[in-house]
């Protein structure tokens, strides 16, 4: 054999596809691997511009590193995922003199294993996350108003003094309800957790928008809130209840935590960013300092501001609820500026 | 001789303030009691009156979980201008966590001398007294 026909034979046998590209973007080169992962003998390509028989390739990601390795004569190593035939491809361009030399690999099936066990770890982060919040909910919440319990029964039990006694059993009712409330929310979110056949609805965004201010339109009024809206999608399907609380959850915050230094001013956005639903409620309220609080945010009985209304369940709720739908909430938020509360569906 | 201590309870359950002033009565030792509802609120008074000796305590009880600034960002708080303050004050940190990760935070700041876990009993703040008189 001599040596150009060994080069044949070894290019035609290797394991990785093998494409050899001209200065005009001719194939000259296709061994049998590249032949096998486009589905076509190299007859078919050989000579031909590659960009006239794969043009829905123009624009995707290794498009541009091919333009990349030829401007700036490096080879360039990547990963790609070529979204028209749902496969993944390891890549190695190599600049020549000529063109092109493109050496890859079918790395699908590796990583297509890869985000499934990223899908399994954030799954079980997450349930930790939950497990460790269920944890601190326990000791901080439940277990306070127990010691109070147990505290005053104490009492009771070695006070001699009849006027003290009374005093005392007159403390036992406030702490049982207190217990009672925060027992009914703990319940409540953990339905939510478990509720997996929750019905979808096709909600007209608008209507339930309207419905959902018809409730806030007397402190609307009286405080002189301007309420702005913009709604780039008119339908989303969603469970009712949820979207509702959602919405009247954020609004009802924005009201509760405005400035008394200015009129407040709500808006309301819903639009699709990179194939998902958001829904944002801004406004220009006390805010609230990220650096020092936004661990705190979303958990229950956390509360930043004094208001008499104030529980700290709302956002926790929102966020168990948005989370059970698999979206996300999130937060930007400066102090005596404003919050921007954002939420995927 | 026991001279009388000031004692800041910095605690936002008005019911658990009622119960450990009672227990505090009872143990036959009361001290000057000053109650502040969150650490806001003991942190603005420190700052009022870093030099004013005589109005700081000798004693802490503080509650970790509270509304607009909770018990760590009051340590926090203190930690900055702690320097500053000529008289010793002993820390303690009286909640109803049993998490060992709060345990755990708390051993991170040197001057709290202690966690205890909720109830604050007569026996423990007699010893806690006791400690502090000469």
């Amino acid at each position: 054999m001599n040596s150009s026909i060994q080069i044949q034979h070894t290019l035609e046998n290797m394991s990785d596809g093998l494409v050899v590209l001209d200065s005009n973007w001719n194939y000259t080169v296709v061994n049998k691997k590249a032949a096998e992962l486009f589905g076509c003998t190299s007859k078919d390509l050989i000579g031909k511009n590659i960009w006239e028989i794969y043009p829905e390739a123009i624009g995707q990601p290794f498009y541009k590193n091919y333009f990349k390795a030829i401007e700036t004569k490096q080879q360039i190593n990547f990963e790609d995922y070529y979204k028209p035939w749902d496969r993944w491809f390891e890549n190695r361009v190599i600049p020549t003199n000529e063109g092109l030399i493109i050496l890859f690999q079918d790395i699908t099936f590796r990583k297509k294993h890869e985000l499934e066990i990223i899908e399994n770890a954030k799954f079980l982060s997450n349930s930790n996350q939950k497990l460790n919040d269920f944890c601190n909910i326990v000791s901080h919440n439940l277990r306070a108003p127990l010691v109070n319990i147990s505290l005053i029964t104490d009492l009771i039990e070695s006070s001699q003094d009849t006027n003290e006694k009374i005093e005392l059993v007159n403390k036992i009712k406030p702490v049982v309800n207190h217990l009672n409330e925060v027992f009914n929310e703990l319940v409540e979110s953990l339905q939510v957790q478990h509720e997996k056949e929750i019905q979808f609805d096709c909600i007209n965004i608008k209507q339930q928008f309207h419905k959902t201010l018809e409730a806030f339109q007397p402190e609307i009024k009286k405080n002189n809130v301007k309420i702005i809206s913009e709604f780039e999608i008119e339908n989303i399907s969603y469970p009712l209840k949820y979207f509702n609380s959602f919405l009247s959850n954020l609004i009802s915050n924005a009201l509760k935590y405005r400035s008394l230094d200015r009129d407040l001013e709500i808006k309301i956005k819903i639009y699709e960013k990179e194939g998902q639903i958001i829904m944002s409620v801004s406004d220009n309220g006390l805010g609230i300092d990220l650096l020092k609080n936004g661990s705190n945010m979303f958990k229950i009985r956390k509360v930043f501001h004094h208001h008499p209304d104030a529980r700290g369940f709302g956002l926790f709720m929102t966020k168990t609820q948005v989370e059970a739908m698999g979206g996300k909430i999130w937060v930007e938020s400066f102090p005596n500026i404003g919050s921007t509360f954002y939420i995927s569906f | 001789m026991n001279s009388t201590k000031t004692i800041f309870l910095i605690d936002d359950d008005p019911i658990f303030v009622f119960l450990t002033k009672k227990t505090i009565l009872k143990t036959g030792q009361e001290q000057k009691i000053e109650v502040f509802s969150n650490g806001k609120e003991a942190i603005d008074f420190f700052l009022g009156n870093k030099k004013n000796s005589e109005l700081l305590p000798e004693i802490i009880f503080l509650d970790l979980s509270m509304p607009v600034m909770d018990g760590w960002q009051f340590l926090d708080e203190l930690s900055t201008f702690i320097n500053e303050i000529s008289k010793k004050i002993d820390i303690y940190i009286v909640s109803s966590s049993i998490s060992p990760l709060d345990l755990e935070k708390s051993t991170t700041y040197s001057f709290v001398k202690e966690f205890i876990v909720k109830p604050l009993s007569q026996d423990k703040y007699t010893s806690i007294i006791d400690k502090i008189s000469f």
